[in-house]
C-alpha cells in the first residue's frame, strides 16, 4: 500500500527546563491512501498534537513529517498556508464555517483563496454529495450543526486533498446526526477514494475505521485494522 | 459576587477592557483641559479679554462633556455586545438580567476611576499646553494665572460616571434580552443583529430636530451661531450613530460592484463581511463622521475667518485629536474581537497578505460610510450656518478638502489593520478556539 503520510521519530515538546511539556515522544506512523484512520486517546494523549504536526498546522520539535513523499516539517509558514489550502481538508468539532458566507461560498473558499475562479456548480455538485442540495444560498445560522458539518465536509473535499483531517467531527452532535456525518466521511473514502484521519473519542467512529491508533503521553500505544464497514 | 464575575469578564476579553479604558481616559483629558480653562478665567475682574477666553472655555467645556457622553455611550454599548457570548453564558446557567446589568454597570464603575487619575493628569497637561498658546498670544486677561484644582476633577468624575452607567444600562438591556442559546450559536455574527423600527424613527427624529436647530442658528446672530455649530453637529451626530446599521448597508452597496470586481476574494469576503455585520460596522461610522465632521467645520471657519488665532487652531487640533484617537481605539476594538475569524481562515489556507487584504478592503467601505457621513453632516452645517457667520462652505480650498478626506481614509486603514500583526502571531488552530487576542 501507498503512504500518503509519513511520520518519523516526530516529537514535540513545549517549554523548557523542568516544565516541559511532552506532547508527542519519538512517534512513528504511516497512513495509507484511500483509507480511514481513527487517532484515539484520552485528553493529554497528544492526539491534537498529532494531528496539527501531520496537517501542518505546527512544526515538531524534532523528526519528520512526509506528505505524499514531500517534507512539510521543515516548510516555511507561507508555504505551509499554501499547502493547507490545496493539498489538506480540514473538519473541526465547532466554528468550521465563516458565519457571513453562505454554505456554496464557504465550500468554494480554499479554491478561491489559491486564486481559482468562482465555480458555483462544482460547489453545489459537492453539497450535494453531501445531501445538501438546494441548501447552496443558506447561511451556517440557518443550517443545524449535523448540515453544518456536512457543508465543512463539502470544503474539505472541494479541493481533492490528499488527505482530509477532522478533530472531533462529531463531538458536538447527537448520536443519530453523527452517525450521518460518520457515513459520509466512510462513503467519501469508500466510493470517492478519499484519504481521512478522524481524531476522535468516539468509539462509534473507531468501529468504521479501517484502522485505528490510539495514543497515550505521546507515544503510540495500539495500532490495529478495525472492522470496515 | 458580582464583583467577581466583573473581574473575570475583565480578564477574559482585556482587549474590549482597554479599548473602554482608553476612551474613557481621552473623555477625562479633554473635559479636564477645558473646564480648567474656563474656571482659572471665571473668578478674574470682567474684561474684554476675560470674557473672551471664559465664553471659549465655556464652549469648549460644554461640547467635549457633549462629546464624551456620546463617545462613552457609543464605547460603552461596543464593549457589553462584544462580551454577547459571555453574558449569554452566564444567562444560562442561571444568572438573571439584572446581575448581568450589574455586573456591566461594576466594570463601568471600577474603569471610570481608574481612567479618571490617567485623563486628570493628561488634561492638565493639555490645559497647560493651551494657557501658555493663550498667554503667547498675549490674549490672556491681566492676573490670570492657571488653576486647575479639584473643579475639573469632578467635572470629569461625573462626565465619566454618569455616561458610562447609562451608557451601560441601556447596552446590557438590550443585551439581556437576547436569547441565551442564540447569542451562545457559533455561527451568530457579532453585529448580525437586525435593527429595529424603534432606532429608524429615532433616527429620523434626529436628523428633523439637527435640521430644525441648524434653521434656528442660521437665524441667530451672527456671534451667536458661531457658537452653537459644536451642538448642531452633535444632534446630527447623534442621527448618524442610529442610522449606522443603514449607512453602512447603503457604502456596501455602493462599494460592492468595484470590490467585487477589482478586489478578487478579499472583495468577496470583505463585502459578504461588511453585510452581515452592519451593527458593527455602525460604530465605526460613528466616530469617523465624528472626527471628519468636526474637521470640516473647523477648517471652514478657520479658512473663512481674517485672522486666525493660536486658540482657534489649538482648539481645532484638541477636537480633531480627540476625536481621532476615539475612532482609532474603535476600530482596533473591531479588528481584534475578529481574532477567530481571521485564524478560522488561516487554518484553511488564507495567508496573512490575503487577511490583511480583507481587511483593507472592509476599511474602504468604512471610510466610505465613516468619512462620507461625516461630510455630509458637515456641508449640511456649513452650508447654512457658514454663509451666516460669514465663513461660506467655498472658503474652504480644493486642497484642504482633498487633505481631510484622505486623512479620514488613512486613520480608518491604519487603524484597522494595526492590531493584525499581534493576531498573526497567534497560532491559527489556537486562534480558532480563542475568543479575543
Amino acid at each position: 500500500m501507498e503512504a500518503i503520510l509519513e511520520l518519523d521519530r516526530v516529537s514535540r515538546f513545549y517549554g523548557r527546563g523542568r516544565g516541559t511539556v511532552h506532547a508527542l515522544r519519538d512517534l512513528d506512523a504511516r497512513l495509507y491512501a484511500h483509507s480511514l484512520t481513527a487517532v484515539m486517546g484520552p485528553s493529554g494523549s497528544g492526539k491534537s498534537t498529532f494531528l496539527q504536526c501531520a496537517a501542518g498546522l505546527d512544526r515538531p520539535s524534532s523528526g519528520t513529517v512526509r506528505l505524499g513523499g514531500q517534507e512539510i516539517s521543515a516548510m516555511g509558514e507561507r508555504q505551509l498556508t499554501r499547502l493547507r489550502r490545496a493539498r489538506i481538508g480540514f473538519v473541526f468539532q465547532s466554528f468550521n464555517l465563516l458565519p457571513t458566507l453562505t454554505a456554496q461560498e464557504n465550500v468554494l473558499l480554499p479554491l478561491r483563496l489559491d486564486g481559482k475562479p468562482r465555480d458555483p456548480a462544482r460547489a453545489r455538485r459537492m453539497l450535494a454529495r453531501v445531501g445538501l442540495d438546494g441548501r447552496a444560498d443558506a447561511r451556517p445560522g440557518e443550517l443545524s450543526g449535523g448540515q453544518q458539518q456536512r457543508v465543512a465536509i463539502a470544503r474539505a473535499l472541494i479541493t481533492e486533498p490528499d488527505v482530509v483531517f477532522a478533530d472531533e467531527p462529531t463531538g458536538a452532535l447527537d448520536a443519530d446526526t453523527a452517525a450521518g456525518v460518520l457515513g459520509l466521511l466512510r462513503e467519501s473514502v469508500t466510493a470517492y477514494g478519499a484519504t481521512v484521519v478522524v481524531v476522535t473519542h468516539d468509539a462509534a467512529v473507531a468501529a468504521r475505521a479501517d484502522r485505528v491508533l490510539r495514543l497515550a503521553e505521546g507515544r503510540l500505544v495500539y495500532d490495529t485494522v478495525g472492522a470496515a464497514a | 459576587m458580582t464583583t467577581g464575575l466583573a473581574t473575570a469578564s475583565v480578564r477574559a476579553r482585556p482587549s474590549a477592557f482597554a479599548g473602554t479604558f482608553a476612551a474613557l481616559v481621552f473623555c477625562a483629558t479633554v473635559v479636564t483641559a477645558s473646564v480648567a480653562i474656563a474656571v482659572s478665567a471665571s473668578g478674574l475682574p470682567t474684561s474684554p479679554e476675560q470674557q473672551t477666553v471664559y465664553e471659549m472655555g465655556l464652549v469648549f467645556s460644554l461640547v467635549t462633556v457633549y462629546m464624551s457622553i456620546f463617545v462613552i455611550g457609543q464605547v460603552m454599548a461596543l464593549a457589553v455586545s462584544q462580551r454577547g457570548r459571555e453574558s449569554a453564558l452566564l444567562r444560562a446557567v442561571g444568572a438573571g438580567p439584572w446581575q448581568i446589568r450589574r455586573m456591566v454597570a461594576t466594570e463601568a464603575l471600577w474603569t471610570a476611576l481608574l481612567a479618571l487619575p490617567v485623563g486628570y493628569g493628561l488634561g492638565a497637561l493639555v490645559a497647560l499646553g493651551w494657557f501658555a498658546a493663550l498667554e503667547g498670544n498675549g490674549m490672556t486677561p491681566d492676573g490670570m494665572a492657571l488653576h486647575i484644582g479639584l473643579g475639573p476633577l469632578f467635572a470629569a468624575l461625573g462626565v465619566l460616571v454618569v455616561s458610562s452607567q447609562l451608557g451601560g444600562i441601556i447596552a446590557s438591556f438590550r443585551a439581556s434580552r437576547t436569547r441565551p442559546a442564540a447569542a451562545l450559536s457559533t455561527t451568530r455574527v457579532p453585529g448580525g443583529e437586525r435593527a429595529g423600527r424603534v432606532r429608524g424613527v429615532a433616527a429620523l427624529v434626529f436628523v428633523a430636530g439637527a435640521v430644525a436647530v441648524t434653521v434656528a442658528t442660521a437665524a441667530q446672530p451672527a456671534e451667536d451661531a458661531g457658537d452653537t455649530i459644536p451642538i448642531v453637529l452633535l444632534a446630527y451626530l447623534i442621527a448618524a450613530g442610529l442610522a449606522g446599521p443603514w449607512i453602512g448597508r447603503l457604502a456596501t452597496l455602493l462599494a460592492a460592484p468595484v470590490l467585487r470586481a477589482a478586489g478578487g476574494v478579499a472583495g468577496e469576503l470583505a463585502v459578504a463581511g461588511s453585510r452581515a455585520r452592519a451593527r458593527r460596522l455602525s460604530a465605526a461610522i460613528t466616530p469617523m463622521a465624528m472626527v471628519t465632521a468636526f474637521a470640516l467645520a473647523k477648517f471652514v471657519s478657520l479658512a473663512g475667518s481674517s485672522e486666525v488665532d493660536a486658540v482657534e487652531i489649538f482648539g481645532t487640533l484638541l477636537y480633531a485629536g480627540f476625536a481621532g484617537l476615539v475612532a482609532a481605539n474603535t476600530l482596533v476594538m473591531l479588528t481584534l474581537e475578529r481574532l477567530r475569524e481571521f485564524s478560522l481562515l488561516r487554518t484553511i489556507g488564507a495567508e496573512k497578505r490575503q487577511i490583511t487584504r480583507v481587511v483593507l478592503a472592509e476599511s474602504g467601505i468604512t471610510a466610505l460610510a465613516g468619512v462620507g457621513t461625516g461630510t455630509v453632516i458637515g456641508c449640511a452645517v456649513m452650508a447654512p450656518v457658514g454663509t451666516k457667520v460669514g465663513t461660506p462652505l467655498s472658503g474652504l480650498p480644493v486642497w484642504a478638502w482633498a487633505a481631510t478626506l484622505g486623512a479620514g481614509a488613512l486613520l480608518v486603514w491604519a487603524a484597522s489593520a494595526a492590531p493584525l500583526g499581534r493576531m498573526f502571531r497567534v497560532r491559527p488552530i489556537d486562534g480558532v478556539t480563542r475568543r479575543s487576542a
